[in-house]
């Protein structure tokens, strides 16, 4: 019997790769233009994807996050069986490039350069970060939108109806049903990464907690919110010094709005 | 100096300005072309089309460029030399003590002289301090805590021979410690940014007189910042990097000044170009015409007054380094706890 090799479509490898964030800018690495470029060798069921950073100095522990999960998600798409990853440009290119594709854990490629949990801790520390900053968006646009801080932290799963309505958020408010124009692409970001972390699922949890999944409340919502927004200046000032880098190191012109 | 419509008067402290030598002839590795390749595309990537220099000119500039750019056209009165070492990546170092010395000679009045130490260097590094101090009249330091040092890539200010060097600050009298966190450092799965260890020396050398300046207010991690500068009075935010940013995203400037002056209030703030990452000229131009934009006066009740302004510009350094403010550019500022 003559085993014909699946035709690997590069627009699912891209899509894939769209899932793959960079932890500390909490953005996909397609979006900031770190995707260089991609390679699909269906006869061997192979794919490189090719990796540049904003700087030769880039934290290596994040590189090789993104590069690891960069690797992961591609090897999701059907037909592929094998991922080489190169990550260009870079002061530990050759080691992440190679550790990566072969699938090795960090602390093996840097030995004595890591100390313990490998990057788990780290990469939970920024999920929680970006848990913040997208519920503080979340919280602000609630709050703009004329809910009280008791109301905000009272709100249930069940109670956001609907978040792919073009016109708004949908929310049920007790016996209230409300749309909240521009408040469904801020509520989709948020119930993602609140998956993301972990918490409850089911419609009864609270939708505002912190990351513990610990209920907050209304009178020390403000000044919980305040950390959020350190958070998201941190992740901004990150964002926009990264893509500008980028832009600027490679010629791009990716139009961001600056 | 620089002059408002209204003929007032102020006093511009540079904060943190280099003279650094990055040519191909002072490169030692890879890692040195890739040090400069990044410092270059920082410039290029904030600075205004016309202030964009070719990256011959960037590699090494003269004496006179720099002079020009500081004090003829960049309004500024006393500019302070903070030196980075980085002899892993380049020969006669990337821009140290005894170089910015000789500059510091033939200009007495313009600069202040900063030097630095790494507590990797141990009793040896620990005497040579000494003498540069003594030799100098050294005030400040500047601590590169990501500096590459053979196997090493980094330190923390809680290492035990930081403290011993912290504790010789004292005891010489270099009370201002310039604080810049850069990636890489040890160990490499944790966050190379973290602020932490400033944190415990500011607590624990506050009754000494050390004061902390936490370069580029601790971005990117300003939110362990703020909550730092916050509980330790002695913690101050040098304004490189965030400075720039007025003219490529105003607005997240205004976003980040505004949680600063929350935080820290104006007394705390210093300016900073980080020449020849920038130059101070439009950075002035720009903050001296900066107001908070509506909807951030409205959602965060700060304001930016011209005393305000003045304190960030150049009393506030003024205050911590003993510089002599002319009168007529000068006034009362409060001394901070």
């Amino acid at each position: 019997m003559i085993e014909t090799a699946a035709v690997i479509s590069e627009l699912a490898v891209v899509a894939a790769l769209r899932a793959v964030t960079d932890p500390e800018l909490d953005e996909s690495l397609v979006e900031l233009g770190f995707l260089d470029s991609v390679h699909v060798d269906t006869a061997e069921a192979c794919v490189e994807i090719v990796l540049r950073l904003p700087t030769f100095w880039c934290a290596p522990n994040f590189a090789y996050l993104m590069a690891y999960d960069a690797r992961e998600q591609v090897l999701q798409v059907p037909g592929v069986r094998r991922v080489q990853v190169v990550l260009k440009d870079h002061m530990y290119s050759d080691e992440i490039s190679v550790g990566v594709s072969a699938g090795q854990a960090f602390d093996a490629v840097f030995p004595g350069q890591a100390d313990g949990d490998n990057l788990g801790e780290l990469r939970d520390l920024f999920h929680g970060k970006a848990f913040g900053m997208r519920q503080e968006q979340l919280v602000r646009f609630l709050l703009d939108s004329g809910l009280t801080t008791s109301e905000v932290v009272g709100l249930r799963l069940a109670d956001i109806v609907d978040t792919s309505n073009q016109h708004g958020l949908r929310l049920q408010l007790g016996n209230q049903a409300l749309l909240l124009r521009g408040g469904a692409p801020l509520a989709r970001a948020y119930l993602e990464r609140r998956r993301r972390v972990g918490l409850d699922q089911d419609g009864s949890a609270l939708l505002i907690t912190d990351r513990d999944g610990q209920s907050l409340a209304a009178e020390d919502l403000s000044e919980y919110l305040q950390c959020g927004r350190r958070q998201r200046i941190s992740m901004t000032f990150n964002a926009l010094m990264c893509k500008g880098l980028l832009d600027t190191r490679y010629d791009l012109d990716l139009n961001r709005g600056r | 100096m620089y002059r408002t419509a209204d003929g007032e008067e102020i006093f511009i402290v540079d904060g943190h300005v280099h003279f650094w030598d990055g040519s191909p002839g002072n490169q030692l590795n890879r890692y040195a072309e890739g040090w400069v390749e990044c410092f270059y595309n920082y410039h290029k990537n904030l600075s205004p089309p016309e202030y964009v220099w070719p990256l011959e000119q960037y590699q090494r500039y003269s004496e006179s460029q720099m002079m020009k750019d500081l004090f003829d056209e960049g309004y500024v009165d006393v500019a302070i030399f903070q030196p980075t070492y980085l002899r892993d990546f380049f020969t006669n170092g990337w821009n140290t003590t005894e170089q910015d010395a000789v500059i510091k000679d033939k200009y007495p009045d313009k600069f202040i002289l900063n030097s630095a130490w790494d507590p990797r260097d141990e009793d040896a590094g620990l005497k040579e301090f000494e003498d540069k101090v003594k030799r100098y009249g050294i005030k400040g330091v500047k601590l590169y805590t990501a500096e590459w040092k053979g196997d090493s890539r980094g330190y923390k200010l809680s290492d035990p021979w930081a403290r011993k060097y912290l504790d010789k600050c004292v005891e010489l009298g270099v009370t201002n410690i310039h604080v810049h966190k850069g990636p890489t450092i040890w160990p490499f799965n944790k966050d190379a940014f973290d602020v932490g260890d400033v944190d415990d020396a500011a607590t624990m050398y506050r009754d000494a007189g050390l004061r902390f300046i936490v370069e580029h207010c601790g971005l990117p991690r300003v939110e362990d910042f703020c909550w730092i500068a916050a509980q330790e009075p002695n913690v101050y935010g040098g304004l490189a990097v965030v400075m720039p940013f007025i003219h490529a995203s105003p607005h997240y400037f205004a976003e980040v000044l505004a949680e600063m002056l929350w935080w820290l209030g104006p007394d705390r703030l210093l300016f900073s170009s980080d020449y020849a990452l920038w130059s101070p000229k439009w950075i002035i131009d720009k903050f001296m015409a900066f107001d908070f934009p509506d909807d951030i006066k409205q959602k965060r009740a700060v304001s930016l007054t011209l005393e305000d302004k003045k304190k960030i510009l150049g009393l506030n350094a003024a205050k911590l380094y003993d510089v002599e403010v002319p009168s007529k550019a000068g006034f009362q500022v409060a001394v901070p706890a």
